[in-house]
């Protein structure tokens, strides 16, 4: 005989199995004439500052309630998808980084806000916060740009360990590296200086996109594209053709023939990478304005660090970091039962005063220029950020605003990517890393011009010339893109 | 494999009866139907109907979004047959099962042996201990290895400096040499209690008696083992072997946690390939293409069905030709 | 005297125990090399953040930070989920076990026209990629009806386990001999009679396994839970919950250990109450 014991589980699992309740239908819902809004982002670090946010609103609106979903970040862009599908689209949403704004809207995801985000609403962000082709799609808006324009990536500096080793000068402030040549040299120094404890560089590449950070050292050095490899001026690929590249691999392989890497940089993760920093381990890492809020949670008494911008090659900053006009953040679902209510919610966390509270939590800059007044920064090392922020960044070409087919265009993977190129140049895997660019290039160039060729056999009307835009001075604002602003 | 090879001449034995035989098959074997029906209607609604509905998108390239338009015919299958990664992941994939499988199997039997002994005192309590590497998540592994290796490897390494035994510290994970082998030995180790419990399992349904009688008749241990144990536990060993293979020619989660496949390929397996496919990091411009992962997903897939299939035809003929003789 | 049969190596009574002496020396090694990982998530859990890295590979935390449970039960809501898990894992863990052992015992045991038509496709389908897109899958479930429901997720987490457990249960069946059966089919007894009376019984030691395995990994299961809730607050199970923990760019790693200590618990709870299976089916053997 099968236990009873057996045959109760068995006999459960068919009762519970059958039933199970179809619990919580989402999607926004009213009951006693409150509202409730569906809310979806994947913000985990910045929840409690929406938490606080949805608190005000709903005080605000008694008749509203908002219903947060954080979601898994890594997984947001597929149940976003998922939940299109049916009646179970969020109110309020996130906009994923994936795909592309253009395709989201094509599959007719968002909700036009014209009738709310009237040009008076939205001439109190600054100017190019709306523009065709970037968040604007024949004449109608889908949402408004919620981060302010900050390069997303910083060296930071371990201040402890550049005093240890007598990087100070002269006033008593520490050696801040400016150059290629600079972080190589100090590096060499505190390497030395710790005697096999503490080294001058360190990153964790076991994501594989920490290599690629390390590169945007070319950003500011005369190759515009970063660690994307791709240059408007030609239209093109550039790994071979522009020097920074081959330049950058001779100084950072340098860096690591002198040793001045920590040892299990390729084993450990960048949030290890991160803690060993903080712990003394190494002294320059490269990272975003983020790692500030990781640290008061994992080192909350670490405070002898500094940042500096990413540094160039040479003696002179030959580019900077670029941003298109536009932006995105928050949408509004097509499906929405409660427009009117959805966009209070919308209009609130696109607000002047959220903003405000967001930059005075530290959680980052926001679009309005205004609120981001280095005395809100909760902290010395995000006011350096801040004031960083205001100088190091451009407008750069956006031809795919004046020619929305461009966006038409899917450019294949090609594999090995420069990810894997970089590892395999670090392990000595590649030792030819000339060619290995070359054919870098190639591939790449090559699978643009298939992506076009195809894209025309579709009936896409393409142009080649539009990929190049030849007048870009890259030290400049780059304003023609903005032609067909709004205003 | 006995079992499972009968699969392959359904179509000489079955097919042609078909309509004749129905109905006795019906009234005669009617609660094995009934038996088996639950299983079938499950799977067939969700797992052979999802995979029919999508084995169209290996003709796309499609980046998962909306329905699939560009059509590009067999082009995948092409590419994949010819790119050198794959190949260079399929072989680290066969050389992870290779090593994993023998060892861990071995390891395992060898500690299901000594466990199923009654007169060993706490055995319950090391059936547990070698179980719990299993209860903890691949991203915990991950997470636990490279804290290990990164301090214990730096004191190796300094040590070996030191000693003038190494010109430059080893960064076990990060090295070509090493990623590999140390994510088979993390493997073995990772997996094992499932198989242990599995032979656990199979070793108590052997009848006691059986070991009576041998030792009536005078087999020493080694003795029972290969005439009873060994014999006793072929089918089912057979089917967790088939398992362990299946198993690690599959293994992602582990691979994906540790290395990533890297570096450089080094410990790249199809599953990383594929999934490199799949998901392209947003820092890299270009399509995530889901048609064409799916398309070398099911490359393998075949692959692996010809494989077998061509080792259980080999095997045969040989048997046919020897019981011929 | 049935205990003095065993396939153990014999010596003299001294060098007996000295074999089990080095027995046990080589099991306790190897085990803490088992054990460790659980260790040091247990550890773990009571560190602070910071020190979470910094202690690499240490057992002891400098102090026991035990509000690490709290803050994880609290924010991961472990007792909203902890019912959600636990009825998604019982109903998906008996009904593999049930369906699974049902298929097995037949195809098995029986040679039904079809059979091997049925066995090729598993083995098929054991071959083949489960697909790298959840659409189809999810069009299906929701054109059910059981989209954000936990029976959803039941469904399509049975479905998933059936051919791997059929092939188990299949092989396991096939090493008892026919004679039992054979007994009971002489008696009159049918089909069914026989599975639950005497077969199911039998196979109580494989029953036992699948259903840790199952429960493990019905507990674990993390994709199709949030797939088929689309992360529903209100139907979250604790593998999902946890993901409340990894952020963009870090992770609550002490919270994680502490989370997975809890949700770990009752599955070790499982494994010492299955165990008794294990026990009872060994003596059921000896005595038989």
């Amino acid at each position: 005989m099968v236990s009873p014991l057996m045959a109760i589980v068995i006999a459960v699992a068919f009762v519970v199995g059958a039933c199970a309740p179809s619990l919580g239908k989402p999607g926004g819902s009213t009951s006693g004439g409150v509202v409730t809004i569906e809310h979806w982002d994947w913000w985990v670090t910045q929840g409690p500052t929406i938490d606080n946010e949805i608190k005000l609103f709903e005080a605000a609106h008694p008749n509203i309630k908002i219903k947060k979903t954080t979601q898994v970040v890594d997984k947001y862009p597929e149940l976003l998808q998922l939940a299109m599908k049916g009646e179970s689209a969020p109110d309020v949403f996130l906009i994923a980084d994936k795909p592309d704004l253009i395709d989201q809207v094509r599959q007719g995801w968002l909700l036009p806000l014209n009738q709310w985000a009237t040009p008076e609403w939205q001439k109190q962000f600054p100017t190019a916060s709306f523009a065709e082709g970037a968040n604007v799609f024949g004449g109608k808006v889908y949402t408004a740009p919620f981060d302010g324009p900050a390069p997303w990536l910083q060296l930071y500096l371990n201040t402890k360990l550049f005093r240890e080793a007598g990087l100070v000068d002269a006033t008593g402030n520490i050696r801040a590296p400016k150059t290629w040549d600079d972080v190589r040299e100090l590096g060499r120094t505190i390497t030395q200086k710790g005697g096999g404890k503490y080294y001058g560089f360190g990153f964790g590449n076991k994501q594989k996109f920490i290599l690629p950070w390390q590169l945007m050292m070319v950003q500011n050095s005369g190759a515009p594209g970063g660690s994307s490899g791709y240059d408007a001026r030609t239209g093109g690929y550039t790994w071979a053709s522009n020097p920074a590249y081959q330049e950058w691999i001779e100084f950072f392989m340098g860096m690591k023939n002198d040793g001045s890497i920590v040892p299990n940089a390729m084993s450990m993760d960048d949030e290890m990478a991160r803690a060993a920093f903080a712990d003394g381990k190494f002294a320059m890492l490269i990272g975003g304005v983020w790692i500030q809020g990781g640290w008061q949670k994992t080192h909350p008494d670490f405070k002898d660090y500094t940042l500096v911008q990413l540094p160039y090659r040479g003696t002179q900053q030959d580019s900077y970091f670029y941003r298109g006009p536009g932006g995105k953040g928050f949408g509004i679902s097509a499906k929405t039962k409660h427009p009117n209510e959805a966009w209070l919610w919308f209009e609130w966390l696109n607000s002047k005063a959220a903003a405000e509270r967001w930059v005075k939590a530290g959680q980052g800059i926001r679009a309005f220029p205004e609120v981001n007044k280095p005395e809100y920064a909760p902290t010395p090392q995000f006011k350096a950020f801040m004031e960083l922020a205001q100088g190091d960044i451009r407008l750069g070409p956006a031809p795919e605003l004046l020619h929305p087919e461009m966006t038409q265009v899917k450019t294949q993977q090609t594999l090995p990517d420069i990810q894997a190129i970089l590892e395999g140049v670090y392990t000595g895997q590649i030792t030819d890393y000339k060619t290995a660019l070359k054919d870098l290039e190639a591939r790449q160039n090559a699978a643009l011009q298939r992506a076009i060729a195809e894209a025309q056999a579709r009936g896409v009307k393409l142009d080649p010339a539009w990929w190049r835009v030849a007048d870009w001075d890259l030290a400049r604002d780059y304003t023609t893109a903005v032609a067909s602003d709004q205003r | 494999m006995a079992q499972l090879s009968t699969a392959f001449d359904i179509t000489r034995t079955i097919l042609p009866t078909l309509p004749f035989r129905l109905g006795r098959a019906i009234r005669q074997y009617g609660w094995s139907y009934a038996f088996v029906l639950p299983m079938l209607a499950l799977v067939g609604l969700f797992v052979v109907y999802p995979l029919i509905a999508s084995i169209h998108i290996t003709l796309y390239d499609w980046n998962g979004i909306g329905k699939p338009t560009r059509f590009v015919g067999l082009r995948h299958f092409a590419t994949v047959a010819r790119d050198p990664l794959f190949w260079n992941a399929f072989k680290n994939t066969f050389l992870y099962a290779a090593v994993l499988v023998p060892i861990q199997l071995t390891l395992a039997l060898a500690l299901a042996l000594v466990m199923n002994q009654p007169r060993l005192l706490g055995s319950t309590f090391y059936r547990a201990i070698y179980f719990s590497p299993v209860v903890t998540s691949a991203a915990l592994v991950g997470v636990v290895f490279s804290l290990l290796i990164g301090s214990v490897g730096q004191d190796v390494n300094t040590m070996l400096t030191e000693q003038g035994l190494l010109s430059r510290p080893i960064d076990l994970l990060g090295d070509p040499r090493f990623a590999l082998p140390v994510v088979i030995a993390v493997g073995i180790w990772h997996t094992l209690g499932y198989n242990l419990v599995y032979f656990l399992a199979a070793l108590q349904s052997i009848p006691r008696d059986l070991y009576e009688a041998a030792e009536v008749d005078g087999a020493g241990a080694l003795g029972r083992f290969i005439h009873v144990t060994i014999p006793m536990l072929r089918e089912v060993g057979l089917i967790i072997l088939f398992l362990a293979i299946l198993g690690s020619l599959q293994v992602f989660d582990l691979v994906l946690v540790m290395t990533g496949g890297g570096p450089y390929y080094a410990s790249e397996v199809v599953s990383t390939y594929i999934y490199h496919f799949a998901f392209t990091p947003a820092s890299i411009q270009a399509e995530s293409n889901i048609g064409y992962a799916s398309a070398a997903a099911f490359f393998m897939g075949v692959l692996v069905i010809g494989l077998t299939a061509g080792q259980l035809l080999a095997v045969r003929l040989i048997r046919q030709r020897n019981s011929g003789r | 005297m049935a205990a003095r049969i065993s396939s153990w190596p014999r010596g003299l009574p001294s060098g007996r125990v000295n074999v089990q002496i080095i027995t046990h020396v080589i099991l306790l090694g190897l085990g803490f090399v088992y054990l460790y990982p659980f260790l040091w998530v247990l550890a773990s859990s009571f560190k602070a953040p910071g020190e979470f890295f910094r202690s690499g590979p240490s057992l002891i935390p400098q102090a026991l930070r035990i509000d690490n449970y709290a803050y994880a039960w609290r924010y991961g809501h472990f007792d909203r989920y902890f019912f959600n898990t636990v009825v998604v894992t019982v109903a998906a863990t008996g009904l593999v076990v049930l369906i699974a052992s049902m298929a097995g015992y037949v195809l098995s045991k029986t040679s039904f026209p079809g059979r091997r038509l049925v066995l090729g496709g598993m083995v098929l389908l054991m071959f083949l990629p489960g697909g790298y897109t959840i659409i189809p899958l999810f069009e299906l479930v929701q054109s059910l009806g059981l989209l954000n429901s936990l029976a959803g997720i039941v469904v399509v987490q049975v479905a998933g386990a059936l051919i791997f457990n059929t092939l188990l249960f299949m092989g396991y069946f096939a090493t008892i001999g026919k004679e039992i059966e054979e007994a009971a089919t002489v008696d009159g007894a049918n089909l069914p009679t026989t599975y639950w009376q005497i077969m199911l019984p039998l196979a109580k030691p494989m029953v036992a396994t699948v259903g840790l395995f199952q429960f493990m990994a019905n507990w674990n299961s993390f994709w199709i839970p949030l797939v088929f809730t689309l992360g529903n607050p209100d139907l979250r199970t604790l593998a999902v919950g946890m993901y409340a923990f990894v952020g963009e760019n870090s992770t609550g790693w002490t919270y994680v250990c502490a989370g997975a200590v809890m949700s770990i618990l009752p599955i070790m709870a499982v494994f010492f109450f299955l165990q008794r299976y294990f026990i009872e089916a060994v003596a059921g053997a000896i005595k038989a």
